[in-house]
């Protein structure tokens, strides 16, 4: 499990990533059906700009009424008979969590996907107290098989080929698997569908909370969301505390525009609204807990951050990311990789590595033109470089302010560029800021003279 | 970490207003504005059918009387392979005679409110309060069904809606029909066809936990014009 916690230098992972053809080549393919299915999806919707803007509006309206909304959340909840758990970071999220497992004497969990528990690495903490564990998403299952994370918010596996997903199969079927996506998925059924019936406590993550009703909305296309949340006698719903909206109003807008920003579908197969445990009925869950995540999101209360509150996890940025695209979501070494999780990983996480994901970007704004929300990411990659620059050592920002000086002047501008195409070279290599010049050659000078010398002469 | 301590860091930190984004200002809007679809629907029933249809459930738009519930029992159990012998039905106003007539085709139907019954059965039949045109799909209530498994657990649903009850937009539902219900039970659920993933390769494949095959029946309920 990931966690947000990476470890070494982006440059490296992103090397290794950009090597491997393959996984380019399953991201590119992978990505491009994703963004087609996008945009012809939200071509269905007349009015899909005014949506976007509304939605942006409306969230920033909910998360700076955060408390209230979240106090009327868990009124709700408990009068619909279920436990609000209120977790400040991690370790108290787990904590609650455990103590439901421990207090039940539970043995085997089954999980529907959620990034919030990836996020706090609930997993780990399950099993390190002897629970087994089963991811139930068929792309969370396969990874877990395969003990690797996931590498993309959306579609976990998108990493992996048939072969690669018969490979995994095949160790628990005794290699009897070919590599028909259709034999592989009825091979997941069978074995998913008996954990499902044995489990003591399914754990879902929440697509939306609604204030008004004390719900949790689930959003899914297999099934094992709703089989999670109705066949154990306990369900743990783990929820970022932002993910709410005050209204049914609020809900049927981002409803509209999630699953069409996030796979091309005008709605999921299944839409879950689940308000409490179950009341004078003979099936569903006895216990419903929702667990209220901060864990660093506070922190962007009131800053210039705040609209990384508003994401709604679609994962649209990931698929029009030039970056994304050609390193994947390992190389970021989060369970939030792409655009969000560029901006969105150092912001939570208090590993040092985190910060250099804000480098994970060009600045291209294709995400903030995907986004169904419209959070300006580039703004906030922007602002997270900023942030980092204002602790550069003392001989980079003297060669910085040299640097802008020297080119702010239209005569030294030219003395420099002509001494570089003469041969004389920029600045020597060596007394260029080190990390500036790490992964990144100097421009050779351009043969024939500089492009203001061939212009003035006529050449170009 | 409790409720007010909790609420309490985040009041602290909304004390001081975030600063505003010059580079892409907040749009003036105001309300919160309902989808406009690029087909709108001017018949639910149909809008419904090609949208159901998209999803890849099968629908059949039948008289609500009992011959031609029983003509589409004859077709739906002549398309399942093996065929089925068992299934459990809710006891919902759309499902009134349903039970009797798959009882007189040879199966053993049990009511709904047992996953182990429902998972050993064979076919899945439930009603549905509200369908929704715009999205292929219909809305089941928990109590209303007695359970949850009937239309989750069998390798075959079948999801009988009044065509009075088509609703045209999502929209529709979340912000009217379902706030004039009262609280909601403990779970509504929408569907709108057979499971699926594509998950492997962004390859389609249709059933994976959920049901497999999924039929939407409508009963037209409309008035005839004369």
């Amino acid at each position: 499990m990931t966690g947000i916690a990476p470890h070494g230098k982006l440059r490296e992972r992103a090397a290794v990533a950009v090597a491997d053809e393959a996984l380019r080549r399953k991201l590119g393919d992978a990505t491009d059906g994703l963004g087609r299915a996008r945009t012809s999806a939200q071509a269905a919707v007349e009015n899909y700009e005014e949506l976007r803007d509304a939605a942006r509006v409306r969230k920033g309206l909910i998360v700076a009424r955060l408390p209230e909304i979240l106090g009327e959340l868990a009124d709700k909840v408990e009068r619909n008979g279920g436990t609000v758990h209120w977790a400040a970071d991690a370790a108290e999220a787990q904590a609650a969590i455990l103590a439901i497992a421990r207090r039940r004497g539970a043995r085997h969990v089954v999980k529907s996907k959620s990034m919030a528990t990836e996020e706090i690495g609930l997993n780990d903490a399950l099993e390190r107290i002897g629970i087994e564990v089963t991811e139930t998403d068929l792309g969370e299952w396969i990874i877990q098989l395969a003990g690797q994370a996931p590498s993309h918010i959306i579609a976990p596996a998108i990493h992996l080929d048939r072969r690669d997903v018969a490979e995994i199969f095949n160790q628990i079927a005794g290699g009897n698997l070919s590599d028909v996506p259709e034999e592989l998925c009825a091979f997941a059924r069978e074995q998913l569908r008996e954990r499902f019936m044995a489990a003591d406590i399914g754990i879902s993550g929440c697509n939306f909370g609604v204030a008004d009703t004390g719900s949790v909305v689930l959003v899914t296309n297999e099934g094992n969301g709703r089989m999670t949340t109705t066949l154990p006698p306990v369900h743990i719903a783990v929820m970022g505390m932002e993910r709410v909206v005050q209204s049914l109003d609020e809900l049927d807008l981002l409803l509209t525009l999630l699953p069409r920003a996030a796979t091309g579908q005008d709605t999921t197969v299944y839409v879950n609204m689940l308000s409490g445990p179950r009341r004078d009925e003979s099936e569903g869950p006895e216990e419903f807990h929702l667990v209220i995540l901060d864990n660093g999101r506070s922190e962007l209360l009131g800053s210039e951050f705040h609209e990384m509150l508003n994401c709604i996890r679609c994962g649209a940025c990931l698929n029009v990311c030039p970056v994304y695209r050609q390193i994947g979501g390992h190389a970021y070494d989060s369970c939030y990789s792409g655009p969000m999780g560029a901006v969105l990983t150092p912001l939570l996480s208090r590993a040092e590595a985190a910060g250099e994901l804000s480098d994970a970007s060009t600045l291209c704004g294709a995400c903030y033109d995907a986004c169904p929300v419209k959070i300006p990411l580039q703004d906030l990659l922007l602002a997270l470089r900023r942030e980092r620059g204002e602790h550069v050592s003392a001989t980079q920002r003297v060669a910085w302010s040299a640097w802008a000086k020297a080119w702010s002047s239209p005569s030294l501008y030219r003395l420099t560029t002509a001494a570089a195409a003469r041969g004389a070279g920029f600045v020597p290599e060596r007394l260029a800021p080190g990390s500036w010049t790490e992964g990144r050659t100097l421009p050779r000078p351009p043969a024939g003279g500089s492009f203001r010398a061939r212009w003035r002469k006529g050449d170009i | 970490m409790e409720r007010e301590a909790f609420l309490d860091r985040l009041r602290a930190r909304l004390a001081v207003p975030a600063p505003p984004n010059l580079a892409h200002p907040l749009p003036r809007i105001t309300g919160v504005p309902r989808a406009r679809f690029a087909v709108p629907s001017t018949d639910p029933v149909a809008t419904f059918e090609k949208a159901a249809a998209a999803h890849g459930a099968k629908v059949r738009v039948i008289a609500p009387t009992s011959a031609a519930l029983g003509g589409l029992c004859d077709e739906i159990l002549a398309e399942q392979q093996p065929r089925a012998r068992s299934a459990v039905v809710t006891d919902e106003p759309e499902t009134a005679g349903a039970a009797a007539l798959l009882e007189a085709r040879g199966l053993t139907v049990v009511a709904s409110g047992d996953p182990s019954a429902a998972a050993s059965a064979d076919l899945g039949i439930t009603g549905a309060l509200w369908g929704i045109a715009a999205i292929g799909a219909i809305a089941v209530h928990s109590r209303r069904a007695g359970g949850r498994t009937a239309s989750l657990l069998p390798p075959v649903h079948v999801g009988i809606v009044r065509a009075s009850r088509i609703l045209a937009t999502p929209a529709d539902f979340w912000r009217d029909a379902l706030p004039s219900e009262g609280p909601p039970p403990s779970q509504v659920v929408l569907i709108s066809g057979p499971s699926r993933s594509a998950d492997i390769e962004s390859r389609l494949t249709i059933g994976v936990h959920g049901p497999r095959v999924v039929w939407f029946v409508v009963l037209d309920d409309r008035p005839r014009s004369p």
